[in-house]
């Protein structure tokens, strides 16, 4: 367990072999995220509790940790090395086993975001975490090994290298047009309205104009706020009615729940100023391009970072709405 | 259980809502597990069902 830093893209990679031997697709009634049920016989879940709301704790099987062993290779000058340091959590979103996100009630997803927001603060204010990236891994097509409800967070001890790059033209574009790149992106899809799914007095839901997948989809609080404990109450309620929608239509439109990767980007929690440039959006990224077909991530998407999208996004964001 | 559990209100969810109604707070409780790790339980307040009634 421990980062290495490539010394031809400067990026830092997580290593945890011993992930390698965390729980696999255990059956429901083995599940580790359900409540620990009474009985003499009831085996000792990962929640010691007979019921439970929502719930956080830290990963049996962490990529980073607050006291992370030291690494197990040796790193240079060029290519070095450093302890795992930082967070890795995981968030139950229910001690229902069969639901999905979309079946969420509203107001447990309106709380969800609150509890986002609360560990946001919680391990942004963690000297070590420069980074809380919220997110969830839904459906085998994405590689989840456990079918409970739930998403995870980790506190990065750096920037991860696509939140850098694209704060970093966030910054260029302010420092041009004095202007939050994220706020005029909205206002333009907004006033097109071609790629809106969604959209309410305090979000929207879009298909970006130059999507990377097939059905991807932005949502965005038009209040400029950098991270989830800037949005008030409304805003919140606002998102994750979104958020509901959104994961409706994946599943409306495809006929079955849609895996995706959920992921919110959110202002580093270095001490830095992001106030310009930082603008919360939830990004879901969908691996399907139909229901029966995959957009594998193959030569120009994994070795040359092109994406190749096979779906306009109008015509996924009408299809999202519902249109035939 | 190892461990006290610390019961705080999140400051975040004493705003009110576009309806003007105060939100009820979400409430924190951290705790240990068995083995050491951190856990937060998150609680609010269930949604009555429609035409539920409050007796006096």
């Amino acid at each position: 367990m421990e980062r290495r830093r490539d010394a031809l893209s400067g990026e830092w990679r997580l290593f945890s072999t011993h992930r390698q031997d965390r729980t696999y697709k255990p059956t429901a009634d083995a599940c580790p995220l359900c409540p620990t049920r009474p009985g003499p016989t009831a085996a000792q879940t990962e929640v010691p509790q007979p019921a439970y709301q929502i719930v956080v704790f830290d990963n049996r099987f962490p990529a980073l940790a607050a006291d992370p062993p030291p690494p197990s290779a040796a790193g240079s000058l060029l290519q070095p090395v450093a302890p795992a340091l930082g967070a890795a959590e995981v968030v139950l979103y229910s001690d229902r086993h069969d639901v999905t996100f979309a079946g969420l009630d509203p107001e447990r997803v309106r709380r969800l975001v609150d509890v986002w927001a609360d560990r946001y603060a919680v391990l942004g204010a963690r000297p070590e975490v420069t980074y809380v990236f919220a997110f969830e891994n839904k459906g085998a097509a994405v590689g989840v090994t456990l079918e409970h409800p739930h998403g995870q967070i980790y506190g990065f001890p750096e920037v991860p290298p696509r939140f850098r790059h694209e704060l970093g033209v966030a910054a260029a574009h302010l420092a041009e047009h004095g202007s939050c790149l994220q706020c005029d992106v909205l206002a333009l899809e907004h006033a097109d309205g071609a790629r809106v799914v969604a959209a309410d007095e305090h979000a929207v839901a879009y298909v970006p104009f130059a999507a990377r997948l097939p059905y991807e989809v932005h949502v965005v609080p038009r209040l400029h706020a950098g991270a989830l404990p800037g949005l008030g109450a409304g805003e919140r309620r606002s998102l994750a009615g979104l958020l509901l929608q959104v994961t409706g239509a994946y599943d409306a439109l495809f006929g079955f729940p849609l895996p995706y990767v959920m992921a919110l980007h959110q202002a580093p929690t270095d001490g830095g100023d992001w106030s310009g440039t930082a603008h919360l959006r939830v990004e879901f990224s969908p691996l399907h391009r139909s229901a029966d077909r995959l957009k594998y991530l193959a030569g120009a998407e994994l070795a040359a970072g092109a994406f190749l999208n096979d779906v306009a996004p109008e015509a996924a964001a009408a299809a999202l709405r519902g249109e035939p | 259980m190892d461990g006290p559990a610390l019961e705080t209100a999140n400051p975040d969810d004493t705003t009110t809502d576009d309806t003007g109604i105060p939100a009820a707070p979400l409430v924190r409780r951290e705790d240990r597990l068995p083995d050491g790790r951190s856990i937060t339980y998150y609680s609010y307040p269930e949604p009555q069902p429609p035409g539920a009634q409050h007796l006096p």
